[in-house]
């Protein structure tokens, strides 16, 4: 009897988990809910599957983005912005 | 803040030995601006999809902060600043928004990759290109919002602001897309595991 209810109780906090991985994996969860999924990360191979793919999916789109904004035209733009914003200036107070 | 007049001056450069007396607030602004350029300038590109037109619209966004300066209370910067900048982008009346993702920068992905010689790297190119492919048949809100937290590393209230949008938009249109995009990897038998 006790095994099933801790069964149940397994399967709640999959279902629980299972819809905070997404911010989880974005680091948006308050510190305690981050604990509480990170803990069951460890010990539930079907989340942390399900982490994982999320994972190589956020990853795989950080490294496109990389690849693309590597760009030379990209950067001087960048350069040209930096040295405007910085010569903008405010007025005196008089 | 009184009695500053809302005029933007340029310097030259050879003045800036003049020290002006900028108040704290100004330099916080100023370093803040030089270290967000970068994603300045990217999510001005996701909103334009042209560099001319990103560089137009973020020295834009620079002179309307600078204008309404005194409204800036120190925090905040980056929802601040995006909301100028999607305001400034509405103004010029940019309803087009073209694809994210076009078949070159497809290629140009791929081409990055193909210098790495390892087994791996062929994988992981492959694995990019096919979450890039997966990417682009998203509705376009999706992908917009998976482009500026994944690809831009802004955070949900920065996407929120960006867009002007809630974040529970934010949050339901990335989770969503997301699993898209997973559901499309696993059909092509692509794997997203290890
Ligand atoms: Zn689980």
């Amino acid at each position: 009897m006790s095994k099933l209810i801790q069964k149940i109780s397994e399967m709640n906090e999959c279902q629980k988990v299972s819809k905070k991985l997404q911010s989880y994996l974005d680091s948006e969860l308050t510190p305690e809910l981050a604990v509480r999924v990170s803990k069951h990360l460890d010990l539930c191979l079907k989340c942390g599957m399900k982490y994982e793919s999320y994972s190589r999916i956020k990853k795989a789109l950080a490294t496109a983005a990389i690849a693309e904004s590597d760009s030379n035209e990209r950067q001087l733009a960048v350069e040209r912005l930096r040295r405007f914003a910085i010569n903008i200036s405010l007025p005196e107070k008089e | 803040m009184e009695g500053r007049k809302k005029i933007i001056k340029m310097e030259s450069p050879s003045e800036n030995d003049s020290v002006r007396q900028e108040d704290e607030l100004v330099v916080k602004f100023k370093s803040e601006l030089n270290e967000l350029m970068p994603i300045l300038f990217r999510v001005a590109y996701s909103m334009t999809r042209n560099y001319h037109d990103a560089e137009d619209l973020v020295q834009e966004t620079i002179l309307l902060a600078f204008r309404a300066f005194d409204k800036f209370d120190g925090r905040y910067f980056k929802a601040w600043i995006f909301t100028i900048m999607k305001n400034a982008n509405m103004k010029r009346g940019r309803k087009k928004r073209p694809e994210l993702l076009r078949d070159g920068d497809l290629s140009q992905v791929a081409q990055e990759f193909s210098s790495k010689s390892t087994e791996t790297a062929a994988e992981d190119s492959l694995f990019v290109q096919a979450v890039r492919s997966a990417m682009n048949t998203l509705p376009h809100a999706m992908k917009v919002v998976i482009q500026f937290v994944d690809m831009d590393g802004l955070t949900y209230d920065e996407t929120a602001a960006a867009l002007n949008i809630p974040v529970g938009t934010v949050m339901s249109r990335l989770h969503r897309g997301r699993n898209r995009i997973k559901n499309n990897l696993i059909n092509k038998g692509i794997g997203t595991k290890g």
